[in-house]
């Protein structure tokens, strides 16, 4: 696939997720899945060294935290951190936006935040997204 | 944040619309989207710029945009607004210092699109050594 055909597939799923989170509908989970997706694919064919490579980078984590995704978002850094003359700068926004996500998930749930440290957070987030409270009172 | 003394600015012609036959769609949805249009066809006729993206929230703007210069091709950060108030010059200020935040980039520009009064404005922060 061409950059182009990259730019308006990913241009097209961000229109919608942010339209289907002004709704605040749950399929927007899945919109920001599919944004994510997209912008993984553009981070593959742009160089992380070119001002487009960035952008997708960075937005392939934030869509996948939108996505409440937050194993992706987290394997996503540390697999561009590992390419060859990745930026050094980049790296550190990339975890800033992970770190910014967790700070936020705190003080969405203070009571939670209390009891457990960020990423457990995370992880009882993710449970909760996708088998809803009783799925987490079994868990 | 140091903004360009230019805008370029247009008067804006369209028939006048019973809003209240859109009593059911959201406002706020149509005046975004409606100012999107305007100001993207306004930059590509004023300035010759063509979009290459969308971007999310957190890059500090809402478009990403393209154009050639001797040659080269030249990003532009491009934030849009739209208002209903009767001056632009406000939601201007905020969106500048928005898209000024905005790195690695060769452009930094805000496009605002006046409902009430129809107009457009489009500005730019002036690029610093550092942007790419």
């Amino acid at each position: 696939m061409t950059v182009d055909a990259l730019n308006a597939l990913v241009s097209s799923a961000i229109w919608r997720a942010e339209q289907l989170d002004d709704l605040g509908l749950e399929t927007a989970f899945s919109a920001w899945s599919e944004v994510s997706k997209w912008e993984e694919e553009l981070a593959k064919v742009i160089s992380a060294k070119e001002t487009e490579g960035r952008i997708a980078r960075r937005g392939a984590v934030r869509a996948a935290l939108k996505a409440k995704d937050f194993n992706r978002a987290q394997n996503l850094v540390e697999y561009y951190v590992a390419e060859t003359g990745f930026p050094k700068e980049l790296g550190t926004e990339l975890r800033y936006i992970i770190k910014e996500d967790a700070k936020r998930l705190s003080e969405l749930f203070p009571f939670a935040a209390k009891h457990h440290k960020p990423k457990e957070l995370q992880k009882i987030a993710a449970q909760l997204l996708r088998r809803g409270p009783f799925g987490l009172a079994t868990a | 944040m140091a903004i360009e003394s230019v805008v370029s600015r247009c008067a804006l012609i369209w028939p006048a619309a019973d809003l209240s036959s859109a009593a059911q769609h959201d406002s706020k949805r149509i005046t975004e989207d409606g100012a999107e249009a305007i100001a993207l066809a306004v930059a590509h006729k004023m300035r010759a710029w063509c979009v290459v993206r969308r971007l999310q929230q957190g890059e500090h703007a809402d478009w990403l945009l393209e154009h050639h210069e001797n040659g080269a091709r030249k990003l532009v950060a491009f934030e849009v607004s739209g208002t209903d108030q009767r001056s632009i010059t406000d939601p201007m200020r905020v969106k500048l210092a928005q898209v000024a935040k905005k790195r690695d980039v060769d452009h930094r520009c805000a496009g605002i699109v006046g409902f009430k009064r129809p107009e457009v404005a489009l500005q730019s922060v002036k690029a610093r050594n550092c942007d790419r």
